[in-house]
């Protein structure tokens, strides 16, 4: 190497290094006047956005921020039951709901919480200048509200609707200022009772709200019944599940959920702590009956994989077995429906494909009259599901079982998977009424087809006796009988093997040490006003 | 006839394409001889094994859903290489003859072409490869075509800004007056000329292409789990980089090997043309 | 063809050229399988909402329908409402606009304060040698090679979880742009710095140049007033491309510093299939290019005047 040369790269070397120095220097200078957790502001990085801050108008309900903004009339609690929420007490009689509303509440630009803000709220998600969308979905066949008196007001369905309260505890039927609402303003600046004010926003970016001094509650699932601990919460918007992590870590931020080989990561980290909770959604591989309509098969599927591996590989350990297609959370799961389901075992799912006329042919793979058996497995293409692919895919070739992948990205997936090529599609529901969500997933009439092109019943399978079940549960209003009908209803689900729950996902918040009281509602929302800093 | 084979010469002679022809060598003999002699299969799951460190079982340890990382890397190189060089030596080739063509012929062609181009341009690739999938299905070739489509408009833009002084230069303009037809007065007073510029955006382009062809693995198109590239292997492993950085590690030192083969050699290339080039610019 | 002129009708060619795109890409976004609705819904909605929805969405009018009106909305300046978000496109892109073009902005400094110096270094070293450094091919070829996610990953580690310089991710200091910048720059600079070096080294070969050295020509001068014009052109070319493809495929970087710009913007739109979105922001980068590129002509123009360009 010649002196010249060097000289150049060394130079150009100790030129780069310097203009990094400098800007490093003048970020140090900088760094310590925000970012830091004193002086009551919380930080916590979201993984998802909400689409819109108006409730009515949202397609998502995992919303820690409407959360924080928004009260509803009523929440669920851990055990399955109803609590008191904005509504302190309330009588079912046939297809109405009459609720007693609690006195003195006041939205946060003033206007009064009264029967009137209620009837104004669910009018408005019906009214189709609304154009809502979930909201509408969850609210059911909705008639109308009657404005008994200033803090009673009476609420009818056209047909009685067995999870009414249910539903009602959706963050998406949250009771938005009236005010706000007509003013048209909800999706720029919300206006809700809850613990929260909302300050600014930054789509993409950051929420900011602040602590509403005259806040109070009598929801039975909150310890924090009176104003919020933290003066301020900033909500960050971080889709990259590593980027939160690095952020907890650096202290940036002091709540976060995580999942997968980041949770893992951060597990022992000594300045975090970690909880997780149990969810409602399931990860699940739904068997197309019409290209599998042989039970025996089906049950020789659910034998070939190894939950527990799944579990360990695709999840980290953050989630939980489940056999029934009802999450374990949600009233009306029933713990006996695991005798139904044929569990890991390669002996036996080589045994069950024996009895369904298979024998091993000379490259391993089962054949049947000279057939061999192949199965194609369709997903979406994105983080968990070709992971899980290939671990069903490499499952069921250990029992004799060829099976090819397919991804798709999600758009198209949703399109593809109602034509019903696949003899498996994997991919994942939640479920908070259990029936009506069954209808949707697993009823005769929504199988898809040329005449139902919307579908969602992607087991291509009809159990008239699943129909029943679930048809009469749904207009059922009383609880015991309406869970005997969804039990009966999962034990048909599991004898038929169409749908099988590969597991449960966990929620896992991570958290600094400075901040205590941390807790989750059954549907994954952020126990907001029970934080507290820690000490 | 002298000048092409002392070119030839001079290619070989040349320090870098040694180096080059060296590494491509070894990642040949990886990728051919790799997988015969190391027999672990390169699908089977091991889930209780999952991210396992390097040891005797797995010498370079484990992924996330425990395969073993060696085996899996000696299987991917056959798939990898052929794909991303046949993506962007696609795309570079259409692009940069019709730069050449519309910055050499000028007028209304060009501003025709360049506007293509613009078009092209501003469509993100995700999209392409979104049509592109939906009319071809989802398999290698999807992807090829979508990445030579969005590689196409850079190669036919940076090749017109190298012609567009030729136009004026005066051998050009002798070589007209003299009438010399369009495909010969390209073949021998412009490419050339030009070769320069094209053959660093070639190599470049060709190493990138294996990197960016595994950009698209999330749309399900390209090579086919479970079988992988590196490029697939590279996007899997950096989610757990934190936890195991050998699944990302490795197959980024092969991809980085292999660019760096192929970028030696065509840099050797470049330098042996340069004098040949200059040696054959009319005065 | 006078200066003034040849701008004007260079302006003019690109109308064309917008509405070429703005009809593509809603022929596009249309022609790929995946329904709005669908994805609006996930799997828990009622069918016979999610019918509804598509009515109210305009989703039943014929095709030409839907286009004719999108056409008279987008000549009136409106580019429409987002299906999910339910905000005007304008603001949508309003907001994340100033982002991206910071973002992409200080990529191409990063770039060309890595790549000038390093090119044309290296070319004058290797005009009087001819033959290519080997470092110098090695270097270039890391910088290019290495895969965007995986330098911005280990930038982050470095310099955001254990030195702890910069931050992690956001945009809330000017120090959160540094991170990105050097993620998006350091490959161009790769790119960019062979570039510089393969057309300094064409400049110096040229017989003029030859010429001017052999009088005796100083070489800074010969470097400033000879050399680095008639390099100048490829490497503002491919600037511009480079710039155009930054403005929309900033991805994968601004998804991991969580820089709130339009490349993730318009991944998701697509991937919601949020017609309106995706058409109304692939319509404006698309501008920005057509803006970009008529610029650079320009600006060969002033380069050298002699480029008759139609």
């Amino acid at each position: 190497m010649s002196t010249r040369r060097r000289g150049i790269y060394s130079r150009l070397v100790a030129g780069g290094a310097l203009l990094l120095m400098i800007t490093a220097a003048a970020a140090c200078g900088s760094a310590d006047t925000d970012g830091s957790a004193g002086g009551g502001t919380l930080h916590i990085a979201e993984g998802a956005e909400q689409p819109t801050l108006d409730p009515a108008k949202n397609i998502q309900y995992l919303s820690d921020e409407m959360a924080a903004i928004y009260d509803t009339l009523v929440v669920a609690n851990a055990d399955g039951t109803i609590g008191a929420g904005l509504a302190e007490s309330w009588t079912v009689e046939g297809p109405s709901i009459t609720f007693k509303l609690r006195t003195g509440v006041k939205f946060h630009d003033g206007t009064p919480f009264n029967a009137a803000a209620v009837k104004a709220a669910l009018d408005r998600v019906v009214d189709p200048a609304t154009k809502a969308t979930n909201s509408k979905s969850v609210l059911g066949p909705y008639d109308n509200s009657q404005v008994i008196d200033d803090s009673t007001v009476k609420v009818t369905w056209k047909t009685p609707v067995g999870a009414a309260l249910i539903n009602l505890t959706n963050a998406d039927l949250s009771i938005p200022s009236p005010t706000a609402a007509s003013a048209g303003t909800l999706d720029a600046k919300p206006v809700g009772t809850g613990p929260y004010k909302f300050v600014s926003y930054v789509k993409g970016d950051r929420l900011e709200v602040e602590r509403n001094n005259d806040y109070t509650t009598i929801r039975p699932d909150l310890t924090n019944k009176g104003a919020p601990k933290y003066a301020r919460i900033i909500f960050q918007y971080v889709t990259n599940a590593s980027t939160r992590a690095n952020l907890l870590t650096t202290g940036a931020v002091q709540v976060a959920q995580l999942t997968g080989p980041d949770a893992k990561r951060l597990a022992s980290a000594s300045n975090l702590n970690n909880a997780s909770f149990a969810g409602v959604s399931e990860t699940a591989l739904w068997i197309n009956a019409k290209s599998v309509p042989d039970l025996n098969v089906r049950k020789a599927i659910s034998a070939a994989i190894d939950r527990d591996a799944l579990i360990q590989a695709v999840a980290s350990g953050y989630a939980e077995t489940n056999w029934s297609t009802v999450p374990t959370i949600v009233p009306g799961y029933d713990k006996t429906v695991e005798s139904a389901v044929t569990k890991y075992g390669q002996a036996q799912a080589k045994s069950l494909l024996a009895a369904a006329g298979y024998t091993a042919g000379a490259d391993g793979v089962m054949q049947k009259d000279g057939k061999p058996l192949t199965l194609s497995i369709l997903s979406a293409s994105d983080d968990p599901w070709p992971a899980i692919d290939q671990l069903v895919q490499d499952q069921l070739a250990q029992v004799g079982i060829k099976a090819q992948i397919k991804t798709e990205e999600f758009a198209t997936v949703t399109q593809t998977r109602r034509k019903g090529d696949q003899s498996i599609y994997i991919g994942r529901y939640g479920i908070l009424d259990p029936a009506g969500s069954m209808r949707i997933l697993f009823a005769c009439a929504n199988i898809p087809s040329a005449q139902v092109p919307q579908g969602t019943n992607l087991t291509f399978n009809c159990n008239p006796d699943v129909d029943a079940a679930l048809e009469q549960a749904i207009t059922e209003v009383d609880a015991a009988k309406r869970n005997a009908l969804v039990s009966r209803a999962q034990h048909l689900m599991a004898a038929d093997h169409t749908a099988l729950v590969l597991y449960q996902p966990k929620s896992v918040v991570f958290s600094a040490k400075t901040v205590g009281g941390i807790g989750m509602q059954p549907d994954g929302i952020l126990k907001i006003n029970d934080l507290v800093p820690a000490e | 006839m002298t000048t092409r084979s002392s070119a030839a010469r001079r290619f070989l002679s040349q320090r870098l394409t040694r180096v080059g022809l060296v590494l491509l060598l070894i990642v040949a003999v990886v990728t051919i001889v790799g997988p015969l002699v190391y027999g672990a299969s390169p699908t089977r799951t091991h889930p209780l094994d999952a991210y396992a460190g390097p040891s005797a079982t797995y010498p370079l340890g484990t992924d996330n859903l425990g395969r073993d990382i060696l085996a899996r890397l000696l299987h991917a190189g056959v798939l990898s290489i052929p794909a991303g060089l046949l993506a962007v030596g696609l795309g570079a080739v259409a692009g940069s003859l019709l730069g050449i063509a519309s910055g050499f012929i000028g007028r209304t062609f060009d501003t025709v072409v360049m506007r293509v181009v613009d078009v092209l341009l501003s469509f993100p690739t995700l999209l392409t490869a979104i049509v592109v999938v939906a009319i071809l299905g989802p398999s290698v070739t999807s992807a090829v075509l979508a990445v030579s489509i969005a590689a196409l408009p850079s190669y036919a833009r940076v090749m017109r800004g190298s012609v567009l002084p030729l136009r004026s230069a005066a051998f050009i303009q002798a070589a007209r007056v003299s009438n010399t037809s369009l495909p010969r007065m390209l073949r021998v007073h412009v490419l050339p000329n030009v070769a320069d510029v094209l053959i660093v955006l070639l190599v470049i382009g060709m190493g990138n292409g294996i990197v960016v062809l595994s950009a698209l693995s999330f749309l399900g198109i390209g090579v086919q789990p479970p079988e992988a590239d590196w490029g697939v292997m590279l996007t899997e492993g950096v989610r757990a980089i934190y936890t195991a950085p050998v699944a990302a590690l490795a197959p980024a030192l092969m991809l980085m090997l292999t660019v760096l083969g192929i970028n030696f050699v065509g840099e050797g290339l470049g330098a042996a043309l340069r004098v040949d080039v200059s040696s054959r610019r009319p005065r | 063809m006078s200066f003034v002129r040849f701008v004007a009708r260079r302006v003019l060619v690109t109308v064309p050229a917008a509405l070429a795109v703005l009809v593509i890409t809603f022929a596009m976004i249309r022609l790929v399988p995946g329904d709005p609705v669908q994805v609006i819904a996930g799997t828990n909605l009622d069918p016979q909402v999610a019918e509804e929805l598509r009515e109210q969405l305009g989703l039943n009018e014929p095709l030409l329908v839907q286009f004719f009106t999108y056409l008279e909305n987008v000549l009136h300046g409106d580019l429409g409402t987002s299906f999910i978000t339910r905000q005007p496109v304008a603001d949508i892109v309003a907001e994340r606009l100033p982002n991206t073009l910071m973002l992409t902005a200080a990529g191409v400094l990063v770039g060309l304060l890595f790549s000038l110096p390093l090119g044309i270094a290296s070319a004058l070293r290797d005009a009087k040698r001819r033959r290519t450094g080997l470092s110098f091919t090695a270097v270039t070829t890391m910088l290019v090679a290495t895969p965007d996610f995986l330098l911005a990953t280990v930038l982050a580690t470095v310099f955001a979880v254990y030195l702890q310089i910069f931050p992690v991710a956001g945009a809330e200091s000017w120090t959160s742009i540094v991170l990105p910048a050097l993620a998006l720059g350091i490959p161009l600079a790769g790119v960019q710095a062979r570039v510089v070096r393969a057309s300094v080294l064409d400049a110096v070969g040229r017989p003029f140049v030859r010429t001017l050295r052999a009088v005796g020509v100083p070489q800074r001068r010969l470097l400033t007033r000879n050399v680095l014009p008639n390099a100048s052109i490829p490497v503002v070319t491919l600037l511009s491309v480079e710039f155009g493809r930054l403005l929309a495929g900033a991805l994968i970087v601004e998804n991991i510093f969580s820089w709130p710009g339009l490349g993730t913007t318009i991944f998701d739109s697509i991937g919601r299939r949020d017609l309106p979105a995706v058409q109304g922001e692939v319509l404006v980068v698309a501008l920005l290019i057509l803006a970009v590129n008529l610029l650079i002509d320009v600006v060969y123009r002033i380069i050298d005047p002699r480029i008759g360009l139609t």
